[in-house]
């Protein structure tokens, strides 16, 4: 239900970002995160990132062809943790699309 | 002899391994991955061996270094080039690799040494045998093969209540990610045996989702945007729509995932198209979906019907087909197959596992003699496992060391490791994985000096493992290396804070205050943090009264004036735009840099409000009122102290609590005379002085009252733990209350202050009374007693003699709710002697 909910938050968040809204409810994402938190949960957008086979952290579909430069260019789902006995596991992988730059 | 107990479905698409154990079967999951598949796929990249979800990712787009689909190839001798390692190899060693993959999702530390791998029904003797092959080559000692139908097979007999006939035919019907197959199935006196199979090799689930893009959405985008060419330019491989089919692919998988529950689904997405932004949103329902898929359904149904005409089989001599592979959740697909063919479907088993589980089953019941186990225990009773080679009579990594060396902070997102192998390291292979599952280096050859960048997560503490192996995947268990690298926050470049800053809070219940830690000692400066809380009493607009931000330094387990003010921001009812009432919210930004200069941001959510104040660590900030309140409840509790003490006959401490009382006392005349706009030194004097006493109070008795507290304490929750077991009202309430209570035990405990204790007790004394208040025993008891009291000692006697009556009327009628509301009021109406401060004046801070 948490992770339903997150994706739900992150795909509000990326719209307000494209319609350049996303600074008016800053205040308001922050709270929502830092709830989310004290239920043990964090959630991280990677866009930009590089990506390599080695990142187990996110599952990535390849556009372009596969050079030595892949970086994340789009960010389907974000990478979900959650803390269990003081230890962060991921429990949701980022769905991602990279392209070699 | 040992049974065999581990089941392998080597599929075309997705492997899985399980393990039947006392009865139950278990069906392991990827470490990394929270799946039980496991891809088939195997990439050779840069020398790493990377198999599964992340070689599935490169299929498409490095068919040099990748390899799926080498099932179809088994027993042949097509031969793959793989250029790190500059050599060929077979179908047989690329499904060993996966073999050996599954193995580590075994995660008990436990070696599967013999396991039972499924084969299609279409196999030959050539195939069957490569099969074999590859089990042994991924280390595994004996291995037996199973049929595919005849694994689902048994996953429904073991699965299944009812009554299974000893004899008569049925059809596995398997409609996986890539690959169609069907058996028939016949059962001669409980003996299964595959009579005919037939299948297509590319038909599968996804092949729905390619429909589902370019039959259902595509032509939406159309007809949104008009951009005709996208039906064909999207096919492109390496085309500028790329993107864009990557999203839609992953859209239709969820759509069709939700169409297996639900009869219509929401697809919604944002895309740039022909440098335009374009937002969609339209639904897609299971009627759309079927007639997609309908022509691949058909064909599957026709296989069906070609192999019953074969066999000369009539439909009505079939009891049933079970349904296995992902696809088959498919409601069209279940409903089809029965309309049909005019045969049951049955569902009973989970389509994805059932060969894999089917196997396990079969493992359960055959045995293999281990060889020599190759497993040494160390000195410290670790187990080493090593399996040994025909040449090598012994561990030769008996004496090799690892050596390693990294940054053990860091403020980079990466950090390189470098590893040394000194003594023998020959066919030594290595594996990182980080512990949250974020990172995995597949598997690598180690050379005697090698270096691997780790990446890392931000502001923690990011835990690395990495472990070595033989050839044949046996895990050198003494070699194993812990590698933490934190990434933050401990750094020269920053200094940690010497003790926690908190703020003060209302404990409404109480009537006291508590504080909340806002940084921890040690963080690293700077920091910053968001706090947010409910007001706690209303604030009037243009009133007198106040709510108070008090920021301290010092324990955050501590009462709040034992703790350093260092900053305070007041907001009067004056300051308000608006009421303000209890229950809304107020925000708090704490934002501490460097040089320990504290800046505070308040917003007033309802009246939308910003306060701000910038402290400088050196000076501290005090409020009056604030003081005022904290000086009459240190009053009362040395006070409350001393009257204990004197009963439990501590002479000692009574002395020093009564020492500490008269210094206090002796400030009582100048903190009632301060005004708020006091301007001298006087109010720090005072707030320091209340300091020390309370934390001197603190330390009266040390470890000895401690201990008696303690002790006090775990008397106390026994006897609530017996009580508890009788509660006849409100059972829920209470037992909730006292789940609430005893997850800071371990906290309150661990902190060894006497006041915190001391407090903690006295909640679970409230508690205790509540629950014995909520039980038939005890309320009648002390209804008993209430009678033998005497007239003066209740407020209203008139009233308490009616409540009598109606209490004893209760009682006989076995009313017991009644009765305990009755005895509630009686209670409520005893003339109890005032306490020597009453809280019912708590202000408190307001912010609760």
């Amino acid at each position: 239900m948490i992770k339903t909910l997150i994706n739900q938050i992150f795909e509000i968040e990326n719209k307000l970002k494209q319609e350049n809204l996303d600074e008016k409810f800053e205040r308001n994402f922050n709270r929502i995160k830092q709830a989310f938190e004290d239920e043990g949960y964090t959630y991280h957008n990677p866009i930009g990132e590089k990506y390599n086979e080695t990142r187990t952290d996110c599952e990535a579909s390849i556009s372009g062809n596969l050079g030595s430069n892949l970086k994340i260019v789009q960010v389907i789902k974000p990478i979900i943790h959650k803390l269990v006995n003081g230890n962060a596991t991921i429990v949701q992988k980022g769905i991602v699309i990279v392209e070699n730059i | 002899m040992q049974a065999v107990k581990y089941g392998i479905d080597l599929g075309t698409t997705n492997s899985l391994i399980a393990k039947f154990d006392n009865g139950q079967i278990t069906v392991f999951k990827n470490p990394n991955g929270h799946k039980e598949t496991l891809p088939s796929v195997v990439a050779f990249r840069n020398n790493r061996i990377i198999i599964g979800d992340k070689a599935r990712e490169l299929l498409q787009k490095d068919s040099v270094h990748v390899f799926g689909g080498f099932k179809r190839k088994m027993g042949t001798d097509e031969k793959y080039y793989v250029v790190s390692l500059d050599e060929n190899v077979s179908p047989i060693q690329l499904s060993s690799y996966v073999l050996k993959e599954l193995q580590n999702f075994i995660q008990s530390g436990e070696i599967c040494k013999a396991a039972v791998i499924t084969i299609p029904a279409s196999f030959n003797t050539v195939q069957s045998s490569a099969t074999k092959k590859a089990g042994e080559e991924a280390g595994l000692e004996t291995v037996y093969l199973l049929q595919e139908p005849i694994a689902a097979s048994l996953a429904y007999f073991n699965n299944s209540t009812e009554q299974i006939n000893e004899s008569g035919s049925w059809l596995v019907y398997d409609l996986g990610g890539g690959t169609f197959d069907v058996a028939l199935v016949n059962i001669n006196n409980g003996e299964l045996k595959i009579a005919d199979h037939e299948g297509n090799n590319f038909l599968g689930g996804m092949d729905f989702d390619q429909a589902i893009v370019e039959k259902l959405i595509i032509p939406k985008i159309i007809e949104q945007t008009g951009f005709e060419a996208l039906a064909d330019e999207i096919k492109v491989k390496y085309g500028k729509h790329e993107k864009l089919y990557y999203l839609l692919l992953y859209i239709a998988e969820e759509a069709k995932k939700n169409l297996s529950h639900q009869p219509e689904t929401d697809i919604e997405f944002s895309a740039e198209i022909d440098f335009k932004n374009y937002d969609f949103y339209f639904s897609i329902n299971r009627k759309d979906f079927d007639e997609i898929i309908a022509p691949y359904i058909q064909d599957t149904i026709n296989f069906i019907q070609q192999i019953v005409a074969r066999n000369n089989v009539a439909s009505n001599a079939i009891q049933q087909i079970i349904l296995v592979g992902g696809s088959t959740y498919i409601p069209y697909v279940r409903e089809e197959l029965c309309k049909q063919t005019g045969i049951a479907v049955n569902t009973t088993i989970d389509p994805t596992t059932a060969v894999a589980v089917g196997a396990a089953y079969y493992a359960a019941n055959k045995y293999y003699e281990p060889k020599d186990s190759g497993i040494y225990v160390s000195n410290d009773g670790q187990i080493i496992a090593y399996n040994q080679d025909e040449e090598l009579d012994f561990n030769p990594y008996s004496s090799t060391k690892v050596i390693t060396s990294y940054n053990k902070t860091t403020h980079d997102m990466e950090e390189v490791l470098i590893v040394r192998i000194d003594g023998y390291a020959e066919n030594l292979h290595y594996r990182i994985t980080r512990n949250d599952g974020g990172y995995d280096s597949g598997m690598v050859k180690a050379a005697t000096k090698f270096t691997e960048f780790l990446p890392l997560q931000k502001k923690v503490a990011n835990q690395f493992v990495m472990k070595f192996f033989t050839e044949k995947n046996i895990e050198i268990v003494s070699l194993l290396q812990q590698i933490e690298i934190t990434n933050g926050l401990f750094s020269i470049d920053g200094q940690p804070l010497p003790k926690d800053i908190c703020i003060e809070i209302d404990d409404t219940e109480n009537k006291t205050t508590k504080l909340q830690a806002v940084f921890e000692r040690n963080s690293i400066l700077p920091q910053k943090k968001n706090i947010y809380r409910e007001i706690s009493r209303t604030i009037t607009k243009g009133s007198a009264e106040n709510i108070v931000i008090n920021i301290l330094e010092g324990d955050r387990n501590a009462r709040a004036i034992s703790n350093l003010p260092i900053g305070v921001i007041e907001i009067n009812g004056k300051d308000l735009t608006s009421d303000l009432l209890k229950g809304s919210d107020i925000e708090i930004q704490m934002y501490i840099s460097e040089s320990r200069e504290l800046t505070v941001e308040v917003l007033l959510v309802m009246t939308n409000q910003k306060f701000k104040n910038v402290f400088s660590i050196s000076e501290s900030t005090i409020n009056i009122a604030r003081l005022k309140e904290q000086y009459q409840f240190l009053e009362t509790e040395l006070n409350n102290a001393v009257r204990e003490m004197q009963f439990n006959e501590n002479d000692i401490w009574q002395i020093q609590t009564e020492a500490l009382l008269h210094n206090l006392q002796v400030h009582k005349a100048d903190i009632e005379k301060i005004k708020p706009t006091d301007n001298s030194d006087k109010k720090y004097y005072i707030a320091e002085t209340i300091r020390n006493i309370s934390q001197e109070f603190d330390k009266i008795g040390g470890n000895d009252r401690l201990n008696s507290l303690q002790k006090e304490y775990f008397d106390l929750k026994d006897y609530t733990e017996e009580i508890i077991k009788s509660i006849d009202h409100n059972k829920e309430t209470l037992l909730k209350r006292y789940t609430a209570l005893q997850r800071n035990e371990v906290m309150v405990l661990k902190v060894k202050n006497p006041s915190i204790i001391k407090n903690y007790t006295q909640q679970l004394n409230e508690l205790a009374w509540d629950i014995l208040y909520n039980t038939n025993s005890f309320l009648i008891g002390k209804f008993f007693e209430f009678k033998e009291y005497d007239a003066s000692q209740f407020k209203n006697y008139n009233a308490v003699k009616i409540l009598f009556t109606q209490a004893e009327k209760a009682l006989e009628k076995e009313s017991f709710a009644e009765f305990r509301d009755q005895v509630h009021t009686i209670a409520r109406l005893r003339n109890i002697p005032k306490e020597n401060y009453n809280n019912t004046n708590f202000k408190g801070t307001g912010i609760g």
